[in-house]
C-alpha cells in the first residue's frame, strides 16, 4: 500500500513538475560583459528548473536590455516576456503592460540613499541631484521630493555646481548627458573638491572614487528572472537585487 | 639508374626551386596582408584623433580650438591630408574645403581612390556606466595621402622581399659550395679509379693523393680502394712468383725460362748480338744422398747450394733449377772464362759446407757460350744442349769439373 502511495506521489509530482515546464528564449541585446555573463547564468538556471531553453516557438522570452524590449513591444505575440537591463522600464510605460514582468538594473534612489545612510550611520538630510532639462520628467517619476531636490541643468552639469553648495548629499542619477565622461568627471571634482559627499545606485561607476555605490547581486538577479518566468506576481517589477554592505 | 652526382644535383635544384618558389609565394601573401595592416594603420591613427578631438570638442566646445587641433594633427602627421569631425548639427574640418568634398555613411569604411585613402569612423556617446545604451552622435573623416600609405607599405614588402631573398641567396651560396665540394670529390674520386684501371700504374702516389679530398668519407673510399688495390697487386705479385720460382731453392724454374727469358730476353740478345754464356751444374752423388741420408738432407744440400748460387752470381745473371739437381745459370754479357770464375767461386763455398755427410757435397758443370760455341745468336737450347753434353764429360771425367771444350 505504501509502494503504491509512494508511486503515484512520485508521478503526480513528476507530472505536475513537466506541466510547469516550459519553453524559453532568451534574447540579449547588450552586449556588455555583465549582460553576457547574467544570460549564461539564466540559461544554466532554466536548464536546473527544467525549463527548455529555445530559440522559436517560446512560451516565454527571457529579454536583456533595453532594444530588445523596445522591439517585442511592437510585436503582437502573446506570449509571456520577463525583462532586464532596462533602465527606465516605467518611461516605456511597462509596469501596466500585460505579460511583461521585469527586475530593476538600477535600485530605486530611495532605496539606494537608505543603504547610504545606514552604512555611514548618517542622518537624513536633503539630497540634491544634478539632472539634465531631458531627462526631468522621467527624474521626477523615480525621485521622491521628500529626500531628493533635483537641481537641473540645459548643457553641463557645472550649471548646477553653484546651487550643489547648498547640499551635503550629492545623488548621481542615471541621466545619459550627466553620465558623459567628461560631465561625471567634472561633477565628481567639484564634490570631492568641495566636501560633497556623492552616491549611485549604478554598480558601476565605483571606479569613479564616489563614496557609495550599490553593488548589483547578479546571481540573485539570474533567480529573480527565472521566478519570473515561472511566477506571475502582482508587482510586474522586481527591485533590483544589491548585495549587503 | 640515376648517379648519385645527378640526384643530388637534381635534388639541390629542386631545393633551391622550393626556396625560391617559397619567397615569392610568402612575398605575395605578404603583399596581401600588407593591404589589411594599411587599412589597420590609417584606421588606428583615424581613432585616435577622433578620440582626441572629439574630447577636446567635449571639454571646451570651441570651433577655433578644435580646428587648430585638427591642423596641427595634419602638419604633424605628414600622410595626412585633411580632418572632419561631425558632432549632431556641429560640424568641424580641415582645411573647410572637405567639408564639400566628402560626406561619410553611417559605417565604417575605409575608401581607396587613386590619390587618397579615406577613412570614416562613426562616433558614439562615451558614458561612464556601460548600463546605458550607446548611441551614434556624428562621425569622424580622415583623408590620407595614397601615395603616402603605399610607400609605407612598399617599403614594407621590398624590406621583406629582399630579407626573404638575402636569406634564399646565403643558403643557395652554402648549397652551392657543398655541391661544389662533392662534384671535386667525386671527379678526384673518378681520375683515381681510372688511373687504377692501368695496370701498369705504381700505385704509391696515389697514396699521397689521399689528402686533396675535402670529405673525410670520400677519402676513406679513396684510400679503401687504394689499400684494396694494393693488397690484390701484391697478392699478383706473390701469384706470379709461386709460379715463377722454384720454392725449394728459391731460384727461378723452367717456366721461368720459358715463359720469361724465351719471350723477352731472347728477342734482345738477337738484336744486341752481345755475348751470353751458360753453365750448366749438377751435384755429384746426389741419389746416394739421398738414398743414405734421406729426402731432407738432399732438399738442405740443394736449399743451401741455391743461396749459394744467388749469393755469387750477378745481380742480371739468371740461376734457374733445370732438373731434380741440376741448375742452369745464364751469364748475359759474359764469355763462358769468365762464368767459370763464378762457377769456381760457387763450388769453393759448397765445398766449405759442412752438411753432416763426412765429406763435402761437389757439383759437375758444362759450360758453353756465344759467339764460341754457337755462331747466331738466340740459340739459347743449343748451348744449354752443348752445356749439357760437357757436363756429362765432366762426369765422366771423375766429376767435381768444370769443361769449357
Amino acid at each position: 500500500m505504501v509502494r503504491v502511495a509512494l508511486f503515484l506521489l512520485i508521478l503526480i509530482f513528476d507530472i505536475s513538475a513537466s506541466t510547469r515546464a516550459a519553453d524559453v528564449c532568451v534574447i540579449n541585446s547588450y552586449p556588455i560583459p555583465p549582460a553576457r555573463r547574467l544570460e549564461h547564468r539564466v540559461r544554466e538556471l532554466l536548464k536546473e528548473h527544467h525549463h527548455r531553453v529555445v530559440t522559436s516557438g517560446c512560451s516565454v522570452k527571457v529579454l536583456i536590455g533595453t532594444p530588445a524590449v523596445v522591439k517585442e513591444l511592437n510585436t503582437n505575440d502573446n506570449c509571456k516576456r520577463v525583462y532586464t537591463f532596462v533602465l527606465f522600464p516605467e518611461k516605456l510605460g511597462l509596469q501596466n503592460r500585460e505579460n511583461f514582468y521585469g527586475v530593476r538594473i538600477f535600485p530605486l534612489p530611495e532605496r539606494t540613499y537608505k543603504r547610504f545612510l545606514k552604512k555611514f550611520c548618517l542622518k537624513e538630510r536633503k539630497v540634491a541631484v544634478p539632472i539634465s532639462k531631458e531627462m526631468l520628467p522621467i527624474a521626477q517619476i523615480y525621485l521622491k521630493k521628500s529626500y531628493f531636490v533635483l537641481i537641473p541643468f540645459k548643457h553641463s552639469p557645472v550649471e548646477t555646481f553653484k546651487e550643489l553648495l547648498k547640499y551635503k548629499y550629492v545623488y548621481v542619477f542615471p541621466d545619459p548627458k550627466l553620465l558623459r565622461l567628461v560631465n561625471l568627471v567634472t561633477l565628481i571634482n567639484f564634490c570631492k573638491d568641495n566636501k560633497l559627499i556623492v552616491f549611485s545606485g549604478l554598480s558601476d561607476l565605483y571606479k569613479f572614487n564616489l563614496d557609495y555605490v550599490d553593488e548589483i547581486d547578479f546571481e540573485k538577479l539570474a533567480e529573480d528572472i527565472v521566478f519570473l518566468v515561472e511566477n506571475n506576481p502582482e508587482s510586474r517589477i522586481l527591485p533590483c537585487p544589491c548585495k549587503e554592505k | 639508374m640515376k648517379s648519385f652526382k645527378k640526384l643530388l644535383f637534381l635534388q639541390y635544384f629542386a631545393l633551391i626551386l622550393g626556396m625560391l618558389l617559397f619567397v615569392l609565394f610568402s612575398n605575395f601573401f605578404s603583399s596581401k596582408l600588407s593591404y589589411e595592416y594599411e587599412e589597420k594603420y590609417v584606421e588606428q591613427i583615424s581613432s585616435v584623433l577622433a578620440e582626441n578631438l572629439k574630447l577636446i570638442t567635449e571639454i571646451y566646445p570651441n570651433k577655433y580650438l578644435v580646428e587648430e587641433s585638427m591642423r596641427r594633427a595634419v602638419k604633424d602627421i605628414p600622410s595626412l591630408d585633411g580632418l572632419c569631425l561631425s558632432l549632431g548639427f556641429k560640424k568641424y574640418c580641415y582645411p573647410r574645403k572637405l567639408k564639400v568634398k566628402y560626406t561619410c555613411s553611417d559605417r565604417k569604411k575605409v575608401f581607396f581612390t587613386e590619390t587618397e585613402v579615406i577613412v570614416c569612423l562613426p562616433i558614439y556617446e562615451e558614458y561612464a556606466s556601460e548600463f546605458l545604451e550607446k548611441e551614434r552622435e556624428g562621425h569622424f573623416l580622415a583623408v590620407f595621402n595614397r601615395g603616402y600609405v603605399d610607400q609605407i607599405r612598399n617599403y614594407w614588402f621590398l624590406d621583406s622581399l629582399f630579407i626573404s631573398l638575402f636569406f634564399v641567396i646565403i643558403a643557395s651560396v652554402v648549397i652551392i659550395s657543398i655541391w661544389i665540394d662533392i662534384n671535386a670529390d667525386f671527379n678526384k674520386l673518378k681520375s683515381f679509379i681510372e688511373e687504377l684501371k692501368d695496370p701498369d700504374r705504381i700505385l704509391a702516389p696515389l697514396e699521397g693523393k689521399l689528402g686533396e679530398f675535402k670529405i673525410e668519407e670520400f677519402r676513406d673510399v679513396a684510400d679503401l680502394i687504394v689499400k684494396l688495390t694494393l693488397k690484390i697487386s701484391s697478392l699478383n705479385e706473390h701469384i706470379k712468383q709461386l709460379a715463377l720460382t722454384d720454392s725449394l731453392t728459391g731460384l727461378y724454374n723452367r717456366n721461368y725460362l720459358n715463359a720469361v727469358f724465351e719471350k723477352n730476353y731472347v728477342p734482345f740478345w738477337k738484336r744486341e748480338k752481345f755475348p751470353l754464356s751458360v753453365a750448366l751444374l749438377d751435384i755429384d752423388n746426389f741419389k746416394s744422398i739421398n738414398d743414405i741420408y734421406g729426402h731432407q738432407k738432399g732438399d738442405e744440400v740443394l736449399r743451401r747450394l741455391g743461396q749459394i748460387i744467388k749469393d755469387s752470381v750477378r745481380g742480371s745473371d739468371i740461376p734457374v733449377r733445370f732438373g731434380g739437381e741440376e741448375i742452369l745459370i745464364i751469364f748475359p754479357s759474359s764469355r763462358k772464362e769468365e762464368a767459370l770464375m763464378a762457377v769456381k767461386r760457387i763450388r769453393e763455398k759448397l765445398m766449405k759446407e759442412d752438411f753432416g755427410i763426412g765429406r763435402p757435397v761437389t757439383f759437375s758443370s758444362g759450360l758453353a757460350d756465344f759467339p764460341s760455341d754457337i755462331s747466331v745468336p738466340g740459340g739459347l737450347d743449343k748451348l744449354i744442349k752443348i752445356a749439357d753434353e760437357r757436363l756429362y764429360k765432366a762426369k765422366n771425367q771423375g766429376k767435381n769439373r768444370d769443361i769449357l771444350e
